[in-house]
């Protein structure tokens, strides 16, 4: 009885909802809560932030030695994202070739495990390399070395190739995927050898995915900042710097000074950033790589079956011995602390290990609400985008809905702090929240605009003329069509606001603000940790974040059958 | 599931053969594997008395024309037709003046610098064209290659290729579930139904004379009668359906009685006065009018339905539904088969 009951209520709630979303004034304020959502909380502030406080920049001209370090860390972050992002492009697209026209099911399986440095917290995927390579735990103790690769500007090089290699691959499998392989077929049966018909053929036509997944790994590259502080050494890039610069004492820097070093590095990381990728997005597309020669002995030679299966066994090389196992390195310490014993002073209310869980208790905590606040506010955005309700400003909204994942977040975090600390009643819990939405608003908003893209606007417009108000279309048309795009959205937003570093580290005015990956940075940091707790931190945190993962996936999944 | 089944085709030098067949017979598979861009997992394929089984699809030389037409959307006109040639490392300024002369015989040398999205759909299609006979084939391979255009473009269309296959002294197999166009360009054509080839004829053979129940049913339209084989003649055969007795010029050279009576619409005279010691009386049923001719559905009384078609005509005009006509099925028109083992319906089935 206390079940129909319910139901009827909810029924009548649907009904109620239904009849209010054919109201204009009840659309006007979805759209509108919508837009002062993104505007007021997700992309001004930043920007004011770093406006209100450019004159800060003055204080710093005759500090030249600082200056000069700032300047040369932000051309190493570019030096560093177009080099990886040119190396992974190389390594993933074979892989990526491998895994979407191979029918073996060792591609399948590959698939699966190409994913998991995207999976993990990049904190933990840090430490993982920084034991793999350069401490006498990993490959350096097996080959009788002091330090392999120790930390400095390779070691930075190998961890932002295994973060952006997956979301190459994933990026280049669903390209390869979509792609009409019949111009390839067309090219062979005009007398074009296998290599010379994707070389002239498939490879220009697959350009704008190559350069989607360029621009993808060049911002995570930029952005980085947690895992590259662990593995930088003395190397810094524009987010290593402004961390130490966060991290100095006012012995060490004046604030005022600290002040301006913080708004010209964040200022100047931004509106490069921005410039650099609108630049890439609007030229890229225009160049045209002229094909001028073929060699068909050597093409002949380079399609055989002998050098195919030389590439995928490189190919299959790098992902193992660079990717994955490095990657997973982390677990053989890890369990060695549990079978040591240490698992249970991690469950000790005292000494670091309260910090520890507090800081996950905050990691979780906050990024569940960044989620749950974007999908609120990111859906009719999304919707705004998606069907152009607003004609020429949806197309502008598109671009610059992009903005947060381009600009690095630890220089984000910076203006935030910037814009927030100015209110002393806001409370800091607040500041960090806002840093998680803002760098995560662009995941939901662009994967949702691009699935309500994919229904066919038709669609909705039977639905309408055949009574269906627009709540009506949305529970019943677009919410079923898209409700795993809606969900992987959402799960996007959750792993990115979990593993974020910089821009928690920036907000974060003291310890008791520490996110789960600021603390463990710290602890990594610090050569007085020891290594069983550093890894068994990190471990839980990872462990902790696929189960997690694996508990919503399994929801979602059980809520698509 | 089998694509192909048991196929045997020999195929003539310069010949131009149409391949017809229902949606899913096999037919694009067949010149897929002519191709190599499918691998048949058993029989063998002979090119010039040349087997091509083992030879990958650029060494086969064979001109494809896609369904999908398949321009490099990234190359402009010129490029799309220099590309085989250029892949093949031949010296572009070789095979200049060929390029040229195509771009004049398709009328496409204002369009040089168009990309394929500037082109309307039969410009695109001549591009496809021009760009597998400049590869340097003497076997082109058209699949469906005029189903996306329309009615209009893709009559006239039809007819510049062959012209163009004969000029060049090529060989062409043209896939096509158009049977008209089929008909009209074709020196031989092949049926297919479910991965087998049915019959190879002219287009006239396969309209007048077609030795299976399918083709009769596939090319063109046709009456369908059941009936029992009364009696035999020195040069006729006498049916018994539904009663009433019909007589065929064909010999029964089949053992069972129980057969098939095809007649095409076009073939039956029909008037509004007795015309023949064995017209049938009917009454129209249904009419339509398809343009150039009329379309009628006669029922013979107490008996069977059959389908008239007549030339426009005044005469033509004058026939109304629900009136009394007589028709008559001429014996020279009449063809025979054996029923079926399947039955009727199954043996015309196109699914």
């Amino acid at each position: 009885m206390r079940g129909m009951s319910e139901s009827r209520s909810i029924g009548l709630v649907i009904k109620k909802l239904d009849e209010f979303s054919s109201n204009r004034l009840m659309k006007l304020f979805l759209y509108a809560s919508s837009l002062i959502f993104f505007f007021a909380l997700v992309l001004l502030p930043p920007l004011i932030g770093i406006i209100e406080n450019i004159s800060y920049i003055n204080t710093i001209i005759y500090e030249q030695s600082l200056l000069s370090r700032a300047n040369s860390a932000i051309l190493q972050s570019f030096i560093m994202a177009f080099l990886v992002s040119i190396l992974d492009l190389v390594a993933a697209l074979p892989l990526a070739w491998f895994i979407a026209r191979s029918k073996s099911k060792v591609a399948h399986l590959i698939d699966t495990l190409v994913d998991i440095p995207f999976l993990m917290p990049t904190a933990a995927l840090g430490y993982s390399i920084l034991l793999f390579w350069s401490d006498k735990y990993g490959l350096s103790s097996l080959l009788g070395v002091k330090s392999l690769i120790p930390p400095g500007f390779f070691l930075v090089l190998l961890l932002h190739f295994v973060f952006s290699y997956p979301v190459i691959v994933r990026v280049m499998v669903g390209e390869l995927l979509n792609y009409r392989e019949i111009y390839e077929v067309a090219a062979r049966t005009l007398g074009a050898r296998p290599w010379t018909a994707v070389r002239t053929v498939t490879l220009p036509l697959l350009k704008p995915g190559i350069i989607t997944s360029f621009l993808l790994s060049l911002a995570r590259s930029l952005s980085e900042t947690g895992a590259t502080v662990m593995v930088a050494g003395s190397w810094e890039n524009g987010p290593v710097f402004l961390f130490n610069l966060i991290e100095m004492s006012e012995a060490e820097v004046p604030s005022i000074l600290k002040n301006g070093m913080l708004v010209y590095v964040s200022s100047f990381l931004i509106a490069s950033s921005i410039a650099v990728f609108f630049l890439i997005s609007l030229l890229a597309p225009t160049i045209r790589l002229p094909i001028r020669r073929v060699f068909p002995s050597l093409e002949g030679k380079m399609s055989s079956l002998k050098a195919v299966k030389l590439r995928d066994s490189f190919s299959l090389l790098i992902l193992f011995l660079i990717v994955i196992i490095p990657s997973i390195f982390i677990a053989f310490p890890m369990f060695e602390s549990i079978l040591g014993g240490a698992l249970g002073s991690a469950f000790s209310p005292f000494g670091p290990w309260k910090d520890y869980w507090r800081g996950m208790l905050i990691s979780y905590g906050v990024s569940l609400l960044a989620t749950l606040l974007n999908m609120v506010f990111g859906l009719p955005m999304a919707v705004i985008i998606a069907r152009r309700k607003l004609g020429r400003v949806s197309t502008i909204l598109k671009a610059i809905i992009n903005i947060p994942i381009i600009v690095p977040s630890i220089a984000l975090g910076v203006s935030l702090r910037l814009f927030w600390g100015k209110y002393a009643s806001i409370p800091d819990f607040w500041t960090l929240l806002s840093s998680h939405i803002t760098i995560t608003y662009t995941y939901f908003v662009a994967s949702m605009a691009a699935a309500i893209e994919s229904v066919p606007q038709e669609l909705e417009d039977v639905a309408s003329t055949l009574g269906a108000r627009p709540f009506s279309v949305f529970c019943r048309i677009i919410f079923p069509l898209t409700r795993y795009s809606m969900f992987s959205g959402a799960i996007l937003v959750f792993t990115r606001a979990l593993a974020e570093t910089g821009a928690a580290k920036a907000v974060a005015k003291s310890r008791e603000f520490w996110t789960l990956p600021v603390l463990l940075v710290n602890w990594i940091k610090d050569e007085n940790v020891p290594i069983t707790q550093k890894a068994l931190g990190a471990g839980i945190y990872m462990v902790s974040s696929f189960i997690f993962l694996l508990a919503l996936r399994l929801f979602f999944m059980k809520r698509k059958e | 599931m089998v694509a192909l089944n048991n196929v045997s085709l020999e195929i003539n030098d310069k010949e131009y053969l149409c391949i017809i067949g229902p949606s899913g017979c096999g037919k694009t598979t067949l010149i897929k594997c002519i191709a190599g861009i499918v691998d048949p997992d058993e029989g063998e394929i002979y090119v010039d008395n040349k087997l091509v089984n083992n030879l990958p699809i650029e060494d086969r030389n064979t001109g494809y024309v896609f369904q999908e037409i398949a321009l490099f959307p990234h190359m402009n006109v010129y490029d799309n037709l220099c590309y085989g040639p250029f892949v093949k490392g031949y010296k572009i300024s070789s095979v200049r003046s060929l390029i040229e002369e195509m771009l004049h015989m398709m009328e496409l040398y204002e369009r040089v610098k168009n990309y394929p999205d500037e082109l309307s759909g039969g410009a695109r299609q001549k591009v496809a064209v021009a760009r597998a006979l400049v590869s340097g084939s003497q076997l082109l391979l058209l699949d469906e290659p005029l189903g996306a255009l329309d009615t209009k473009v893709r009559s006239l269309l039809r007819y510049e290729l062959r012209r163009l296959v004969k000029d060049l002294g090529l060989t062409a197999i043209h896939v096509t579930h158009d049977q008209e166009e089929a008909m009209s360009i074709a020196d031989r054509i092949a049926v297919m139904r479910s991965g087998r080839i049915i019959e190879v004829g002219t287009p006239l053979d396969l309209y007048l004379n077609p030795k299976n129940l399918f083709t009769a049913y596939f090319v063109g339209e046709a009456n369908f009668l059941e009936g029992e084989v009364i009696g035999e003649g020195d040069d006729y055969t006498k049916i018994d359906v539904n009663g009433y007795v019909l007589y065929s010029a064909r010999k029964v050279n089949f053992d069972s009685k129980r057969v098939v009576v095809a007649i095409r619409p076009e073939f039956i005279e029909m008037s509004k006065k007795t015309i023949h010691r064995e017209a049938l009386k009917g009454v129209i049923e249904n009419k339509s009018f398809l343009g150039s001719s009329f379309r009628f559905e006669v029922s013979v009384e107490n008996s069977f339905v059959v389908s008239v078609k007549t030339q426009f005509s005044t005469k033509a005009l004058k026939f109304d539904v629900g009136e009394r006509v007589s028709i008559f099925l001429p014996p020279k028109f009449l063809l025979l088969y054996p029923y079926p083992e399947e039955g009727l319906e199954k043996a015309i089935s196109i699914e």
